[in-house]
Formats: C-alpha cells, structure tokens, sequence
C-alpha cells in the first residue's frame, strides 16, 4: 500500500448544531489529511467535537460547511451506506437478533458478496479476533470485551477503507484496555485499513497513534506525530492537556530582531536561555513557556540554578520521584513546580520536603507558547 | 461418615424451612383469593354457562328447555334441506365464518399498514411531544362508537364525502356504492381499531436502540434493508401484540358489520346475536360463541408458538 496517499481529507469543516438562538457551533472549520494505512487518533476532552467529525466522515450528520474526500472523491454527500468507511459505535450497536457470526456476516450481505466468500471472510475474522469458538452465540450472552472484538469483526469483514472507532476502549476495565490496545494495533496492521481512533485519554492516544489531532472546543489544535505533540505542543491547551506540564511565565524575554527565530528569557542570577520560537511572535506582553516534569532537574546549589524554591512535597513511585516545588517570586505570587527524576542506583542524593534547592533544564527541552494563536 | 453428619446437621433447618415455604404459599393463596374469584367467577363462569347451554334445547319462544341435546353444535355446522330434508352444510355460516376471519385478518394488517408508520413517527419525536401525538391517537376512544361508525357511514354514504370528493374530481359519474360492503366494514373496523395497533408498537419502537438502525446502514443496508433486517425483527414483540389487541376485537366485532355492512355482511358477532334474538335459538348461539371463543383461541396459540419460537433462537 502506497504509505503517503491520502485516505480522508478534511476539508474546512464546519458543523452548526441547532438554529438561530440555540445554534452551537461544535467544529469550527477544521482542516486535516488522513493518510493511509495510518492509525491516526483524535483527541480531545469530553464535549469537544470528536464524536462529531466522526459522524460527518461515516456520513450521520451532514458538515454545515467544507467536505470529506475519501481517496480524492468527495463523498460529503453520500448516505453512510455508501461510503467505503465503517465504524465501530461506542455502544458497539451490535444486533441483539443475531448471533456472532450473523453479525459479522452482516456488511457482508448487505454488499451481495457470494455466500462461499461470505463464510470464508466470517471465519477469517473470527479468527482475527480469537471468536472462533463463540460464533453462535447470541450477543446478551457475551462479555464487555468480547463484544468488543465482535463489534471489531463486524466493522472489518467488509474490508472497508477507514474503519471509524469512537472511544471503542472506554467502557472497558483498565487490564482489558490495555490488551486491546495492542490487540487494536495488531489487527491495524494486520488489515492494512486506515483507522481513525477517537478518545479522550492522552495516554492511550500517545502509545497507539501513528499521528494525533487534538481537538478542543471544536478548533483544531495541532496536528502530529505522539513525539511532536508530547515534545513540541504549540498551544496552550495541547501542553497541559497532553502529559503534565510546568507552566511559567517569563516577564523578561527579548529578541535581538523582531523577525529573529530566537528568543532570550532571563532567568535568575542574570542567565540567558537562547529558545527557538516562531518568527512572528510579537513580545508586547509576558510570554509562556512549557517545560515538561521529567526535563528538569533539582540541584543543591541555588547559586547556578535558573530558578530557585522550597521542596513542599515529594512522592516515590519506584522508577521515579515526584517533587512538588514551590518557586520564589519577586512578585509574592506562589507558583508550584513540578519535578520528576528517575531513580537511579547510583544516586546518592535525595532531597526531602522543605529543603531549598535550585531548578535546572536545557534550553532545548523549553517550549515557548504563543498565547496569542 | 461425614455425609451422615453433614445430613443431620442439615436435616432440621430443611425441615424448617419447607414449613415456612409451605405456610408461605398457604398465604399467598389467602391474600390472591380475591383476584382468583373474580377469575374463576367472573371470567369463566359465564363461559361455563354457555357451554352448558350449547347442549339444551331451544324453547320455541326463546330460552332453553332443560333437556340434553345435540342440536346446537349439529346446527353450527350442519343444516336439513328444507325441502327434501337431505343433510347439507351449514353455508351460510360457514361463510359468515369465512368471512370473519378475512376481514379480521385484513383488518389487522391494514392497522400493521397505517399505525406502524404512525408508531413510528411518534416514536421518533422529541420526548415532549410525543404525549401530545399519543393523545391525538386516542382521541376517538372518547367519543362513542356508535357516533364514530355513523360518522363513517355519513362519510362512505351514496352523498357522503368520498363520492362527492371523486365526483368534483371527475373520476366517476355516478356515486360509488362504498356502504354496506365488505370494505366498507373493514374501514370501520381499522378505523376503530388502529389505536390498539399504534401503542403497542409505539412502546417497542420507544425502546429500540437507534443506534443499531445507523450500524445497519453504516455496513451498507439501504433502508428497506434497515426495516426489514433490523427494525421488523426488533419490534416484533410489539406487532404480534398489536395483532393480537386487533384480531380479537375484530373476529368478535358486532356494532360495525351491523351498521356499515348492512345485511349482506355479517359477522360471527351479529350471527350470535341474531340466535339470541330474532332467531330465538340459543343453544346454537351458545354453540357458536364458543366456535368463535376456539378460534380466537387457536390465533392466540399460532401467535404464542410465533413469538416463544422466535425466543427460543433467542437463547441459542
Ligand atoms: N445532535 C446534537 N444537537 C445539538 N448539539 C449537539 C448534538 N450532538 C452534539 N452536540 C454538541 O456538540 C458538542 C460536541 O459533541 P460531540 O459529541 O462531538 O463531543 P465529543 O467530543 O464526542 O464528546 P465525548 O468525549 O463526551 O463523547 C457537544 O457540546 C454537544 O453538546
Ligand atoms: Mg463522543
């Protein structure tokens, strides 16, 4: 399969729930590539609008403005019978009516394939989801998980284009999740077929996608690899949403030239970080930057650190301990700090609460926010 | 050794236990006495005195003489011809028979016709609209189905709505003759009876999970497909219902074959009531309610055998 054609373009999509007073605006004008064989996750808390980009791409709500190609054709208005894309419902909607197989076997009939290759596909996906032994069961008399893997089946036999899975894991208990995680990756591969997975948990988005959109209130954010939204999240939103995040805001930052690409921020003791930012971002306010728990390191001696502040708390957790630092302020204003370092053997140190210790992290690891975007 | 034990130790508390289970249903029995008198009184008790009647004799002048007698059910089915008096089926109630059931049958699916797509609609309302469509449906139970079928006969009439209708259109000459037919029952009836047919189904329809109506057409049905492979076999428990609530009604029905059929078409209902009347014969009339109760009886058991076979698929 070519692996950078693109399978779903989305193309200025706007979504107005409702009219006149009561109108809502749940997409705004959202813009994205879907390519190939890709697991691409949207990712988004609850209320954000993913559900709804789904329905508009399995073709259950039409987009009040832009549209949907599929492989360069534009299928916007094309009913969800008629589209090479299926889903798998949160709910999995699977047909209490039918067994198993009948479910499976459902898509199958509906596109008049022939009743030999019908039973050949069924028993191919049965056995891609490890069912086989259950095929004649009713679905009432099935497991969360098993339904699951039913609804997964169904969704696959008719070897659709994209296959749409919306918050497929969150009803199911933490150790399940965690098995069809990667039992969802394996079949990704195994088929070939471009996912789109939508979910609101960060961390299930970052180990399973090939690339991440994160959607809040409707915009979206940015688009990436698991690296890139982790390592480099230009918004606001996306840093504290994805991973936890240490916020600060710099009040004494300059560039050398306003179309410089570099930005200096002053810390204590009169030390100068050198940051790449954006070419455009004006400097007529505070600016932010992010900078991840795990970059940053604790010293003893405050003297060479760029910020400086007392321990308030410290939790072990086995590969690593969590520091809770309150930083000192010109201003009067508390700003905690969160520090995690990895519990090497050979560490000799350990600080404990109410120590006074310096902050320190790389110039490279500092992510510069533009909150103006 | 141990299960000698084991059964000691348990033997009492079992003993104990079946008596209170036995002084349980005693009780139960006592506090239910109620609802079983009106059962067994009221409800088969007249059923056991038309049995009983349908083996008398009929008194010339109405009533039973207290005598054992075959006549009623022989008449049912059988009757003398009048004039050489060689044995010959009873036609004219066979056809009235015949009949019944037709227009019962016809009666229920033309209700399955109009109030699964009304069910439906109601169904898919918002939720604070559809006591109001409810309501509109029930509307007609509140006026008297006298006045409801005399309505329908001015409508059908020889002057009445529909001829004018199709006249001032010109797609006939002359008034079309719609009373007293067959249709013209079978339009009451529905008419009277789509109610019964609309809330059951309504009820199934407001449980149906809609969100298997868009996995069906996600995995490719057109939405003939959607109804037939999806929506029928999930609200079947509702349409047999409704058929049900219809069927018996009508195979019984009395006011409306009497008023929209005229004389040419009756029905089980007016045949019976005719042997108690004018016909003062009511051994056969005895006979023939319990013909109808058998029938009834018999679509009752063909629907049950439908609905528990479709339950046993369910299971397995
Ligand atoms: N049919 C509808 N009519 C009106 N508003 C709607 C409708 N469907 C969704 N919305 C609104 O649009 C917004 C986005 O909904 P959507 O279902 O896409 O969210 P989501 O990101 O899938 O959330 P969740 O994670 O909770 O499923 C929500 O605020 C919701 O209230
Ligand atoms: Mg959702």
């Amino acid at each position: 399969m070519k692996q950078d054609s693109i399978a779903i373009k989305v193309e200025g999509v706007s979504k107005v729930y409702g009219k006149g007073e009561s109108a809502f605006l749940a997409l705004n004008n959202a813009t994205l590539n879907i390519l190939d064989n890709e697991f691409f996750t949207l990712l988004g808390p609850s209320g954000c609008g993913k559900t709804t980009l789904l329905r508009i791409i399995a073709g259950f709500e039409n987009p009040t403005q832009g549209s949907i190609l599929l492989h360069g054709e534009d299928i916007s208005h094309l009913p969800p019978n008629l589209r090479s894309v299926n889903t798998v419902f949160q709910s999995y909607a699977l047909f209490p009516h039918m067994t198993v197989a009948e479910n499976i076997s459902f898509g199958l009939e509906m596109l008049n394939k022939p009743k030999q290759e019908i039973k050949k596909t069924v028993s191919k996906m049965l056995s891609l989801v490890h069912m086989e032994e259950l095929k004649d069961r009713h679905i009432d008399e099935l497991s969360g998980g098993q339904q699951q893997r039913v609804a997964l089946a169904r969704a696959l036999a008719p070897e659709p284009k994209v296959l749409l899975l919306d918050e497929s894991l969150a009803a199911l208990d933490y150790k399940l999740r965690k098995e069809m995680q990667i039992e969802l990756k394996r079949l990704q591969h195994a088929t070939g077929i471009t996912f789109i997975f939508v979910t609101h948990d960060q961390e299930e988005a970052l180990t399973m996608s090939d690339r991440i959109a994160v959607i809040n209130e409707g915009k979206l954010l940015q688009v990436g690899t698991p690296h890139e939204i982790y390592n480099k999240p230009q918004d606001h939103f996306v840093a504290s949403f994805v991973g936890d995040t240490n916020f600060l805001e710099i009040s004494s930052a300059s560039k050398s030239n306003n179309n410089d690409e570099v930005i200096f921020l002053n810390f204590n003791h009169d030390q100068i970080l050198k940051v790449p930012c954006k070419k455009d971002m004006a400097l007529n306010k505070s600016i932010s930057i992010a900078i991840r728990p795990e970059k940053v390191s604790l010293v003893k001696d405050a003297d060479s650190a760029l910020l400086t502040g007392e321990i308030v708390d410290v939790s072990f957790f086995g590969t690593d301990t969590h520091y809770s630092i309150e930083l000192d302020s010109s201003s009067g204003k508390a700003q905690s700090f969160h520090v995690r370092m990895q519990n090497a053997s050979n560490q000799s140190k350990q600080y404990v609460a109410g120590e006074r210790v310096g902050v320190i992290f790389k110039a490279e690891d500092i992510q510069v926010i533009d909150d103006s975007r | 050794m141990d299960q000698n034990i084991q059964s000691v130790v348990e033997f009492p508390e079992s003993k104990l236990e079946r008596l209170k289970a036995k002084q349980r249903t005693i009780r139960n029995y006592f506090l239910s006495a109620p609802a079983l008198i009106v059962l067994t009184i009221a409800a088969s008790g007249p059923l056991f005195i038309m049995l009983f009647y349908s083996f008398l004799t009929a008194d010339e002048w109405g009533g039973v003489v207290w005598q054992g007698s075959l006549q009623g059910w022989f008449e049912v089915f059988m009757r003398h011809d009048i004039f050489d008096g060689t044995l010959l089926p009873a036609d004219a109630h066979l056809s009235i028979f015949w009949r019944s059931i037709k227009l019962s049958l016809v009666t229920t699916l033309l209700c399955i016709v109009f109030g699964f797509p009304t069910a439906y609609f109601i169904a898919t309302r918002p939720r604070s609209q559809r006591s109001f469509w409810l309501f509109l449906v029930t509307v007609p139970f509140w006026t008297n189905l006298l006045i409801r079928t005399f309505a329908i006969m001015q409508i059908l009439s020889h002057s009445g709505f529909v001829n004018k209708f199709l006249q001032s259109l010109g797609l006939i000459e002359e008034p079309l003759r719609l009373l007293y037919t067959e249709t013209a029952v079978t339009i009451g009836m529905a008419y009277v009876y789509l109610p019964l047919m609309v809330l059951p189904l309504y009820a199934t329809i407001e449980r149906l999970d809609f969100s298997l109506l868009e996995a069906a057409y996600d995995l490719y049905a057109s939405r003939l497909q959607v109804l037939r492979r999806v929506i029928i076999p999930l609200v079947k428990p509702g349409l047999v219902a409704g058929s049900i609530l219809v069927f018996i009604p009508s195979i019984g029905a009395y006011v409306t074959p009497r008023l929209l059929g005229g004389g040419k078409s009756l029905m089980l209902g007016n045949l019976i009531e005719l042997q108690f009347g004018q016909g003062r014969n009511w051994p056969l009339g005895a006979a023939l309610s319990i013909t109808l109760l058998v029938i009834v009886m018999v679509a009752m058991l063909f629907y049950v055998r439908s609905t528990s076979r479709s339950g046993v698929n369910h299971a397995h």
